[in-house]
């Protein structure tokens, strides 16, 4: 533990440092971004086809692959990020402030990820606004597709909200000391900001903060993304009432491990130890390690259903699991995990940084790959096995890989802009730090709602 | 006096507008009205009239909130619909219907 005290300028400092590195970062970032940009025009031109999706005849019968595999793991890696801040608001943990602006942010760039996805697997993306908007009155009542369009696109407005009102107050207090080139920006962020306001905000962010934690991991990661496979009955790898939590616990996993990764970036590379301090990768590793075994569980009400006494195509689909190394190498790796957050419990001693990084790497490559298995798998298997014929087998193609390192690529360039124009750490957490209690708002909170029990 | 049957028709035009072929399979009511609007987006009703009721509220702040709100998802949408413009004009050789001809 630093004996550093946190301060203003701390949570200024990656506004006004440029570093080598950050040049570096940002141009490999930009490389990746653009090397995938190359790679959607050359699929924009020539269709759908160069990657062998949406062609019923090579891929043995799959045609949705990676991108959508990616797509789910880009929304779960999104949910950390507001439900962790949403946490620190309703349920007092205040021990996450530092970290729970940059989890919000976390939440805008993994859902532009995820988005980006959605349109670049549409074979006429040309069409997707004017045919989502121009028949959503007839669509959204039947199509899981357009249910999912819709929740998206409402838990992005809802954290782009959250971001913006809780930043008025900041950057009110802060303008002095930020740059005069962005004056315009931070013009338009805090329009009409008056100072009688931020009880009034404080206390609308509390109600934003409830709606996103109830809609966003129940009805959005739980609800409508599992939904876009889990209510198809002739697909039996998919069809299933337990895919809502399945879908939430590796969101949830991957999600937290989002978060250890970025946070110990920005401590590294702001000298921020005394913020983001041991002991939040300690409790996030605890959570990481209660998702894990949520997760695992999961998996296992699916695996025991599956070979007890199944139908013959969910016999076939759970056969597949136990034998295919896409299956069973994420699930080795996410026991592993479980198994080192155990023992770190048990031996406090055992933990270290480095070995939460890596242990948060592990979840998120083996989230993103079980993610797609879980894709393809329910393509390979269908009732009836009616695409045995189809010759082919699926395998990435190169565009595909290229849009994982992209997206991962727009994401780091998202987080190196937006770091240059707000503060990533929310003022309040360095006056939570200090002990000063300036701008209240948990009376105020308190005064205006039913008394809630600490968690 | 305006006659049902010609109310229930402008009603079907309204909602099927040239995809009468769809009705009964598609169209109000049917699952997604109610898992949508009933259910999924229940936290965001509740959290809109909390901003109006209770205290410490202002309307004008919650005008803005809402203002918040409606403003992104246009901001979202209109960035979405002029990108996929371009995509249309540079890959498909104009614009989707109904704003041009289908083509071939």
């Amino acid at each position: 533990m630093s004996t550093k005290t946190p301060s203003e300028a701390d949570i200024l400092r990656p506004i006004d440092n440029f570093s080598k590195k950050y040049f570096i970062l940002f141009g490999v970032a930009g490389l990746a971004l653009g090397a995938f940009m190359v790679g959607w025009m050359y699929q924009l031109w020539q269709g759908m086809a160069v990657t062998g999706l949406s062609d019923w005849g090579s891929g043995g019968g799959v045609t949705w692959g990676l991108y959508i595999g990616a797509f789910i793991w880009w929304v779960g890696i999104a949910h950390g990020g507001i439900i962790l801040s949403a946490a620190v608001r309703l349920l007092g943990m205040d021990r996450y402030m530092p970290v729970a602006r940059l989890a919000e942010m976390l939440t805008l760039a993994g859902l532009s990820a995820a988005g980006f996805f959605i349109l670049v697997h549409m074979g006429r993306p040309d069409r997707m606004v004017t045919s989502v908007l121009g028949h959503y009155h007839i669509t959204v009542n039947n199509s899981p597709l357009v249910w999912d369009v819709t929740v998206i696109t409402a838990y992005f407005v809802l954290t782009a909200t959250y971001l913006a009102l809780t930043l008025r107050y900041d950057i009110t207090r802060l303008r002095g000391q930020l740059p005069d080139y962005l004056e315009p920006v931070y013009k338009v962020l805090t329009l009409g900001y008056t100072k009688k306001e931020d009880k009034v905000i404080e206390r609308m962010v509390w109600w934003l903060a409830l709606a996103i934690i109830i809609m966003a991991p129940l009805l959005l990661h739980g609800g409508v993304i599992p939904w876009l496979f889990a209510v198809l009955p002739t697909y039996p790898g998919w069809f299933s009432a337990v895919q809502g939590p399945q879908f939430l616990t590796i969101a949830l996993t991957s999600a937290i491990s989002g978060v250890i990764i970025l946070s110990y970036a920005f401590r590294r590379a702001y000298d921020w130890d005394h913020i983001i301090t041991d002991d939040i990768f300690r409790g996030l590793m605890l959570w990481l390690g209660f998702f894990c075994l949520l997760f695992l569980w999961l998996q296992l009400q699916q695996l025991t259903v599956g070979s007890f006494a199944p139908a013959t195509d969910l016999a076939t689909a759970t056969d597949s699991k136990f034998s295919h190394w896409m299956y069973v190498v994420p699930m080795l790796m996410v026991l592993g995990v479980l198994a080192f957050i155990f023992a770190q419990t048990v031996r406090p001693s055992l933990f270290s940084k480095t070995r939460s990084i890596i242990a948060a790497v592990l979840v998120l490559m083996a989230t993103l790959v079980e993610k797609t298995y879980f894709v393809i798998a329910g393509f390979w298997y269908p009732t009836f096995s009616i695409y045995e014929a189809t010759p082919g087998d699926y395998f990435p193609s190169v565009i595909e890989l290229l849009s994982l390192t992209g997206t991962i690529g727009l994401v780091v360039l998202f987080f190196l802009v937006v770091s240059k124009l707000v503060p990533v750490v929310e003022l309040h957490a360095i006056e939570h730090l200090n002990g000063e209690h300036g701008h209240d708002h948990e009376s105020d909170h308190e005064a205006a709602t039913e008394p809630e029990v600490d968690a | 006096m305006i006659a049902p049957a010609t109310l229930l028709s402008a009603l079907s035009w309204l909602l099927y507008h040239g995809y009468e072929g769809t009705e009964g399979v598609t169209g109000f009511p049917n699952i997604g009205t109610y898992i949508i609007f009933g259910v999924v987006l229940v936290p965001i009703y509740v959290m809109i009239a909390a901003w109006f009721i209770g205290e410490p509220k202002d309307t004008k702040t919650g005008l803005m909130g809402v203002t918040y709100l409606v403003g992104i998802t246009a901001q979202m949408w209109i960035g979405m619909f002029v990108l996929t413009m371009i995509i249309a004009v540079v890959f498909y050789g104009g614009l989707p219907e109904p704003l041009a001809s289908g083509g071939p």
